[in-house]
C-alpha cells in the first residue's frame, strides 16, 4: 500500500463527509425519538432527558410483534417458493433449451424494468376477484410473479456460467435432469441462491406499493406497508413516528449488519445485474 | 463462484465447438417442466395483469359499473393534459436529482481514491452507505420529512450559519418541494452508486494511468480519457438504477408530500394509484399505468445501448 | 461387455453435415482411436456414441442394442471429459462413488468399490480432498476413477490427457494401457496426438471433415496410408526419420509439405511399439526414458 498522496486524503474525506450525510437522517430521527412525547423536537439536538420509554410506546401503539409475525410469514411465502421456481427456470432456459427458445428468456427479461405501478391496478382486481383481498396472499402471491424476471435473469446466468461437461458428466453417471439439478446444479449454485435470497428478502421486507393498495388492515401487511399507516395516525407526533420508524427499520439492519459482507456483494451484483 | 468451477480449468479448446444438440421431445419436455412454475407465476400476476392494463385503458371505467369501450381517448388525455402532463414532467425532473447526484459525487469520490478501500475504513464505508439501501423508502421518506420539517435539522443548520432567511417548510413549498423529494432520492441511491463505482475503478489497469502521464495526461485528461470510458459499464448501471427509480417512484412520494402542495411533487406512480383508487378512473389510470411502462423502456434503452461491453 | 456398430451415422447441426457417413465395427475389449484435426468430428462422433448428441441419420449400436433413443444414463457407456468434469462440491470420494449412489448400489458395496477403484489408481490418500486440492494429474486419475468404478461395457476418452504437461501425459498413457489390459474393455479414445494414438491403439481411426480416411492397426496404417492425409495425421514428425525420431527434431510448419519434399520420404521406417498390448510389453521390458523424449518431441 502506498502513503497516503493528498489526493487520498481528499478522497477519504469525501467519503467520510458522504458518511457523515448519510447517518445524519438517522441521528436526527433518534434524537426526536427520544424527545418528550407530545412536545415538538428541534433539529438534532440531544434531549435533556432522553425518553427511551418512547420505543416501548411505539412498540406497543405499532403492535410491533404482530408486525414482525406479519412481515415473517410474508417473507416465508414468498421468498422460498420464488427463488426455488426462479432457479429451476434458470436452469431449464440456460441448460435444457436450445436457441429456439431464447424467445422464453426474452419475454422474462422483458418484466425487469416494468415498474409495479404498471400492473397494480388490474392485480387488485385479479386478487379480488380470487378472493383474496386483504389477506397476506394478496402480497405473497403477486410478489413471486413480480419477482420472477430478475430472478430467472439471476439464476440463468449464474447456470450459464456452469461448465456444461458437469451435465453431461452427471448424465452419465446416471442422473436424471431432476437428479442433476437436485445434487450438482443447485449445491454449485449456492452463492447465487444465497444472494437471490437476500435480495428477494430485502424487496418484499420492504414492500410497500402492494401491502397499501392489496391489504386495509396494517396487521396483514409487511414492516414497511404497515409503517405507512402508522405515519398517517401518528403523523402529528413525531417523538412517537420517529421511534416507530427506527424499530420498524431495526430488523433489516441488525440483519444487514450481521450479513454485511453478503448483503453488499448481493446488493451490487443485484445492481450490475438488473 | 470461481472457487467452485476451479476443478474445470479454462481450457483451450477451440470456441468454434458446436453447442450440444439434443432436442427429443422428452427433453423439450422437461425443460418445459422446469420452466413451468416460473412462467405461471410470471403469466399469472405480470403478463396477464399488463395485458388487462392494456385493455382497461381503452375502457371508460368506474371500476364497479359497467365499462364502456373508449379508444384511444385515455391516451390522448395523458399526452394532453396539463396536469398530467406537468406530473409525467415531475418524474423526469426526479430523474435528475437521483441520478445526476448520486452518479456526479460517485465519480468525484471514485476517481479520487482510484483505489481498493480495504481494512476497517473500507468495510465501516461499505456498511453505512449502504445502509439506505436495506431500509425500507417509506422509511427514508420519513426521516427526511422530519429533516425538512420546519423546526428540523436542515432549518437548524441554515440558522445556524446566518441564512435563517431560507428557512422555510421545505416539502409544503411550491418551489422547493420537488427538489426536496429529490434529495430523498438521491440520498437513498448515493451510497450503491458510490461503491459501484469506486468498485469499477479498481479493475482499470493502473498502468494506464502512468502510461497518460507520460504521455502529459492532466488530471483532467485521466479521467475524461481513461476512467470515464473504463466506468462506461458501471455508470450504465447507476443510471439504469436510479432512473429506473426516480421514473417509477412512489414510496417517498406518498409518505414525504402525498405529491403535495397541489401537484408539484406527484409523479406517474402515484397518479396512477390515486386515479384507479380514489377517482375511479380505471381507464385513464390504466393509460397512465402504459405509457409509464413505456416511457422507462425508452429512457432505459438508449443507456443500455451506450454502455453495453461492447466486443 | 460388448462390441460397438456404428452404420452409417450422419450429424447434421441445422444445414451443416458434420458427421458424413460413418461405419465401424469394433469389437469387444478394443482400443480404438479417433484421430484427425480439430474440426474432423471426432469428438462429435464421441459424443453420439456416449448420447450427448443426437444422431441424425443411422443406427448406433452397443452389445446388440441399438441406442439411438437411448438416454446417455442407460447406454452402460461412462466417459472421460477433457476438462475432467469432476463435481467441485464433492470430495474424491462422492465424485466417483456418484454413479453408483444413483444406480442405488448398497452404502457397503459402493464403499469397497470406490476404495478398489482408487487402489488401482493409487488415489487412495485423496479420498477426502475437494477437486479443487488436487493437481490437474490426480483430477484425471479421478475422472478416470469415476469412469472404472461404474464397470460401464464401453470406456470413451475424449482427449483426456490435452490438459497435462508432457511428463505427466507419458505417465497417464501407461497407466491407461495398464487399465486396458486389466479390465479387458472396449475403449474410445480421441486425441489429436499422434504419439497418443500410435501408443495406445489396437486400431487407429483417421478421421477428416466427418468421414472416416482410414482404419486400422497403428503399424497398418504407418506402413500403408491410403494416402497423405493419413500419413501426415500418423507420422508427421518422424517422416523419413528412421531410429532418429526420438530426437528432438525441427517442427515443419506444415508436415504434409515435408512429407512430400523429404527424399527419404519413402523409406520404411521401423517403429518400436504398436497397440496398447505392444505398448505394455514393450514398456515393461525399456527402460520409460525414451518415450518421455519422444514425448517431449511430439
Amino acid at each position: 500500500m502506498k502513503a497516503p498522496t493528498p489526493n487520498t486524503l481528499l478522497a477519504r474525506g469525501l467519503i467520510v463527509l458522504l458518511m457523515a450525510l448519510t447517518l445524519l437522517p438517522f441521528l436526527s430521527m433518534l434524537s426526536a425519538a427520544l424527545a418528550p412525547q407530545g412536545t415538538y423536537p428541534n433539529g438534532l439536538q440531544w434531549p435533556a432527558d432522553p425518553q427511551w420509554s418512547n420505543f416501548v410506546k411505539a412498540f406497543e401503539v405499532a403492535k410491533m410483534d404482530q408486525l414482525l409475525l406479519s412481515s415473517a410469514l410474508i417473507v416465508l411465502g414468498v421468498v422460498p417458493i420464488a427463488v426455488l421456481i426462479a432457479t429451476m427456470a434458470g436452469y431449464g432456459l440456460a441448460k435444457l433449451t436450445s436457441q429456439k427458445y431464447k424467445w422464453l428468456y426474452l419475454i422474462f427479461v422483458f418484466g425487469l424494468t416494468l415498474p409495479f405501478e404498471a400492473v397494480i391496478t388490474p392485480l387488485y382486481y385479479e386478487v379480488r376477484a380470487l378472493g383474496l383481498l386483504n389477506t397476506r396472499f394478496a402480497i405473497i402471491l403477486p410478489l413471486i410473479g413480480l419477482y420472477m424476471p430478475f430472478g430467472v435473469y439471476w439464476m440463468r446466468a449464474h447456470f450459464l456460467s456452469v461448465p456444461h461437461d458437469l451435465t453431461e458428466a452427471a448424465q452419465l453417471d446416471g442422473a436424471t435432469r431432476w437428479k442433476e439439478f437436485v445434487l450438482v446444479q443447485v449445491p454449485l449454485a449456492r452463492p447465487a441462491i444465497m444472494s437471490l435470497t437476500i435480495l428477494l428478502f430485502l424487496w418484499t421486507w420492504n414492500q410497500f406499493l402492494l401491502p397499501v393498495v392489496l391489504v386495509q388492515d396494517p396487521m396483514q401487511r409487511t414492516m414497511a406497508g404497515a409503517l405507512g399507516a402508522f405515519q398517517g395516525q401518528w403523523g402529528t407526533d413525531v417523538p412517537l413516528l420517529c421511534a416507530g420508524s427506527l424499530l420498524i427499520l431495526l430488523p433489516t439492519v441488525l440483519l444487514f449488519l450481521i450479513f454485511q459482507r453478503q448483503f453488499v456483494a448481493a446488493l451490487m451484483q443485484g445492481a450490475v445485474k438488473g | 463462484m470461481s472457487e467452485n468451477t476451479a476443478s474445470v480449468p479454462g481450457n483451450q479448446r477451440p470456441p468454434v465447438r458446436l453447442p450440444p444438440s439434443r432436442g427429443s421431445r422428452k427433453a423439450t419436455m422437461t425443460a418445459w417442466l422446469f420452466i413451468a412454475p416460473a412462467a405461471i407465476a410470471y403469466a399469472g400476476f405480470v403478463l396477464v395483469p399488463l395485458g388487462m392494463s392494456f385493455y382497461y385503458s381503452l375502457l371508460r371505467w368506474d371500476g364497479i359499473g359497467k365499462a364502456r369501450f373508449h379508444g384511444l381517448t385515455n391516451y390522448v388525455t395523458v399526452l394532453t393534459d396539463a396536469d398530467l402532463l406537468q406530473i409525467i414532467g415531475n418524474a423526469f425532473q426526479l430523474v435528475l436529482y437521483f441520478t445526476l447526484i448520486p452518479v456526479g459525487l460517485g465519480l468525484a469520490v471514485a476517481s479520487a481514491i482510484r483505489g481498493h478501500m480495504a481494512g476497517r475504513f473500507g468495510t465501516a464505508t461499505r456498511t453505512i452507505l449502504f445502509l439506505p439501501q436495506v431500509i425500507p423508502l417509506v422509511a427514508a421518506g420519513i426521516a427526511w420529512s422530519w429533516m425538512f420539517a420546519s423546526t428540523g435539522l436542515v432549518n437548524q443548520t441554515l440558522k445556524a450559519v446566518g441564512l435563517s432567511s431560507w428557512a422555510r417548510g421545505w416539502l409544503g413549498d411550491f418551489t422547493w418541494a420537488l427538489p426536496a423529494v429529490g434529495i430523498i432520492g438521491a440520498w437513498v441511491l448515493l451510497g450503491l452508486c458510490t461503491m459501484l463505482l469506486v468498485t469499477g475503478i479498481t479493475k482499470i489497469d493502473a498502468s494506464l494511468y502512468e502510461a497518460a502521464r507520460l504521455d502529459g495526461a492532466r488530471p483532467w485528461h485521466e479521467f475524461r480519457y481513461i476512467t470515464l470510458p473504463g466506468l462506461r459499464q458501471e455508470i450504465g448501471v447507476c443510471i439504469t438504477v436510479t432512473v429506473i427509480a426516480a421514473l417509477a417512484s412512489f414510496d417517498i412520494v406518498y409518505i414525504s408530500t402525498q405529491g403535495g402542495p397541489g401537484i408539484t411533487t406527484t409523479v406517474p406512480g402515484l397518479e396512477i394509484y390515486r386515479l384507479a383508487f380514489a377517482h375511479r378512473q380505471v381507464g385513464l389510470a390504466s393509460a397512465l399505468a402504459i405509457v409509464l411502462m413505456v416511457l422507462v423502456l425508452i429512457t432505459i434503452a438508449p443507456v443500455q445501448w451506450f454502455t453495453r461491453d461492447k466486443k | 461387455m460388448a462390441g460397438l456398430t456404428l452404420r452409417s451415422v450422419y450429424k447434421n447441426y441445422g444445414e451443416v453435415p458434420v458427421i458424413k457417413g460413418v461405419d465401424l465395427d469394433i469389437d469387444h475389449g478394443e482400443f480404438v482411436v479417433f484421430v484427425g484435426p480439430s474440426g474432423c468430428g471426432k469428438s462429435t462422433l464421441l459424443r453420439m456414441i456416449a448420447g450427448l448428441e443426437d444422431i441424425s441419420g443411422g443406427e448406433v449400436s452397443i452389445g446388440d442394442r441399438v441406442v439411438n433413443d437411448v438416454e446417455p444414463r442407460d447406454r452402460g457407456v461412462a466417459m472421460v471429459f477433457q476438462s475432467y468434469a469432476l463435481y467441485p462440491h464433492m470430495s474424491v470420494y462422492d465424485n466417483v462413488g456418484f454413479g453408483l449412489k444413483l444406480a442405488g448400489t448398497p452404502k457397503d458395496v459402493r464403499d469397497k468399490k470406490i476404495r478398489d477403484a482408487a487402489k488401482v489408481l493409487q488415489m487412495e490418500h485423496l479420498l477426502d480432498r475437494r477437486p479443487a486440492q488436487l493437481s490437474g494429474g490426480q483430477r484425471q486419475r479421478v475422472a478416470i476413477g469415476r469412469a472404472i468404478v461404474r464397470q460401464p461395457d464401453v470406456f470413451l476418452f475424449d482427449e483426456p490427457l490435452s490438459n497435462l504437461d508432457a511428463a505427466l501425459r507419458v505417465d497417464m498413457r501407461m497407466e491407461l494401457s495398464r487399465l486396458h489390459h486389466d479390465l479387458n474393455a472396449t475403449m474410445i479414445y480421441v486425441t489429436h496426438d499422434q504419439v497418443e494414438a500410435m501408443t495406445l491403439a489396437d486400431t487407429i481411426v483417421v478421421l477428416r471433415a466427418g468421414r472416416v480416411e482410414q482404419a486400422g492397426t497403428p503399424l497398418s496404417l504407418y506402413d500403408d496410408p491410403d494416402n497423405l492425409f493419413v500419413a501426415g495425421s500418423i507420422r508427421p514428425r518422424m517422416l523419413g526419420r528412421p531410429l532418429s525420431v526420438w530426437e528432438p527434431a525441427p517442427c515443419p510448419a506444415n508436415p504434409l509439405t515435408v512429407f512430400a519434399l523429404s527424399p527419404t520420404a519413402r523409406r520404411k521406417p521401423t517403429l518400436p511399439l504398436t497397440g496398447s498390448r505392444h505398448a505394455m510389453a514393450t514398456m515393461q521390458s525399456t527402460p520409460p526414458m525414451w518415450l518421455s523424449r519422444w514425448a517431449a518431441t511430439a
